[in-house]
């Protein structure tokens, strides 16, 4: 550790408080902006999660198959990729079903109503995706013995398009909103730094080293972007409890029972580090805009 | 080793096609000499120190110093140079925030000393400038002629060979700028070859020596003290 660089910096820490009191409150703020996206978008995706529904769907069987051919369709069913489980249902079950429908109104009464096969009910595992059903449905509707396949699956690719629609526009705004909090960062360390132009030529004329005035730059950038990190996580946390209890109380309806969840340690993690990388960058872009007009 | 510190062999200075700063400058320093660059605004000290600290590079002609010419000089070793070699600025550049101490040790702790050795390179050169129990104070609580000497102290702490002083004078009332040339003259005795622009004429008559006197860009006069 360049200790000579951090005793230098600490010096500078201890004669300006203020002024850097007021860099770290700057990150502060950009952190938490950010934070409070992060964290929309979190229980968001959260909550797109939990209301995902599974996708069923219905193989027709072909009439007059043995039990031990049903057996074994069901099996392959089953065994088969994504499927989460399956149920057989043979004509007098969903005749039965649909009279509890349909009531006086039965199709088993109405004329062709034999008509109907047995099936095989089949529910889908969570998330998959619609090109794992269309290729589901490609391999049943091969199967000897297998009609017709049916999934309702028209919903899901509408529902994953809105839903990647909705990630690229929440990753797009954290992005543009960490680019220009890393534009306020490095104006108003700009400005900070302004005062410090001097300074630097003047130990460049000594004969410093460009790594003898980068140090202290980098060291003032990642210990008050890791300041600032902790205190807006700290910050957020605590509004992240606050509201998630509020909201619990005043629009529990909305909610159903959701509770607002805090970023996880790998986010957390994310946003201190872009804490620091912001912090970081600012002091380097003075760094760089100085030495470039210096001599 | 050669006795020469400083050879200046047609040194040319120019901005642009109409604006020269030096033309055809050519004379040698002895180590340990003690030499005055004269002459009026616009006549080409200033550049001519800037040359000697490697602040800017001649158009033509060679400077060599120590036997390093700096025209040639790469810029990633012009930071090793100006190691060995101290200016004094007529504005002092002293760094308001840093103590008195603390801006006489910056050169050496770019050097990475250690704490032993640049505490007593520093009391040792501060209370040489009679300064000794103003460490730490900071800059601006010091009168102008105290500014000076803190910056003497700086320049010449790394224990340069050469020592460059850009009208060190001009800021300070006559008294002051006696006591300080005093103090250049006593760094030149203890062996450093001092060089200062000045156009003080009675200063450089009340401690006589060498005198290059430049006359747009050109030298016009090279006295030795013994000439006067």
């Amino acid at each position: 550790m360049n200790t000579r660089a951090v005793k230098r910096f600490a010096r500078d820490y201890t004669r300006h408080p203020w002024l850097h009191l007021v860099s770290v409150m700057t990150i502060t703020g950009a952190l938490f902006v950010l934070g409070i996206f992060m964290v929309s978008y979190h229980n968001f995706d959260q909550l797109a999660a939990k209301t995902n529904p599974r996708v069923t769907g219905t193989a027709y069987l072909v009439d007059g198959l043995s039990t031990e051919k049903v057996d074994e369709l069901y099996e392959s069913i089953v065994l088969a990729e994504g499927v989460h489980k399956a149920v057989f249902k043979d004509k007098k079950q969903v005749l039965s079903e649909l009279d509890s429908v349909l009531g006086s109104a039965s199709l088993a009464s109405v004329p062709g109503g034999e008509l109907f096969p047995d099936v095989i009910e089949i529910e889908l595992k969570e998330n998959v995706k619609p090109a794992a059903v269309e290729a589901l449905t490609a391999s049943l509707a091969q199967k000897p013995g297998i009609s017709e396949v049916d999934f309702s699956d028209g919903w899901l690719a509408q529902y994953h398009k809105l839903r990647g629609i909705l990630k690229g526009v929440g990753i797009a705004m954290m992005v543009g909103m960490m680019i220009a909090c890393s534009m306020i960062i490095a104006n108003f360390m700009g400005m900070r730094h302004q005062s410090r132009r001097e300074e630097m030529d003047i130990v460049q004329l000594m004969g410093a080293q460009r790594s003898f005035i980068l140090w202290p730059f980098l060291w003032e950038g990642i210990l008050e972007g890791l300041l600032a990190g902790v205190i807006s996580l700290a910050a957020l946390y605590v509004s992240t409890v606050a509201l998630s209890h509020y909201a619990s109380v005043q629009w529990s309806t909305i909610f159903e029972g959701h509770k607002l969840v805090f970023l996880g340690p790998v986010q957390a993690g994310m946003l201190g580090c872009v804490g620091m990388l912001m912090a970081l960058g600012g002091s380097l872009t003075v760094f760089f805009r100085f030495q470039s007009q210096s001599k | 080793m050669s006795s020469k510190m400083v050879r200046l062999h047609r040194v040319a200075k120019r901005y642009s096609s109409q604006r020269s700063a030096l033309n055809d400058v050519s004379f040698d320093l002895h180590r340990g000499e003690f030499a005055y660059i004269t002459g009026g605004n616009g006549a080409g000290k200033t550049t001519l120190l800037k040359l000697l600290f490697a602040m800017e590079r001649a158009t033509e002609g060679t400077i060599l110093v120590n036997n390093r010419d700096l025209s040639i000089m790469p810029q990633g070793k012009v930071y090793q140079y100006r190691r060995e070699v101290g200016f004094v600025f007529q504005d002092f550049k002293l760094l308001p925030d840093l103590t008195i101490y603390e801006n006489v040790s910056l050169p050496l702790e770019i050097r990475k000393m250690t704490r032993q050795e640049v505490d007593y390179r520093v009391r040792g050169v501060l209370s040489l400038v009679g300064l000794g129990d103003r460490a730490t104070d900071f800059p601006l609580t010091l009168s102008g002629g105290e500014q000076q000497r803190v910056a003497i102290a700086r320049s010449i702490v790394g224990k340069p060979s050469l020592l460059l002083a850009d009208e060190p004078t001009g800021n300070l009332d006559s008294r002051t700028a006696r006591d300080i040339l005093s103090l250049f003259r006593e760094i030149h005795e203890m062996g450093t070859t001092v060089v200062i622009a000045t156009h003080d004429e009675h200063l450089m008559e009340e401690f006589p020596a060498r005198v290059l006197e430049l006359h747009s860009g050109r030298v016009v006069r090279d006295k030795n003290s013994q000439e006067r």
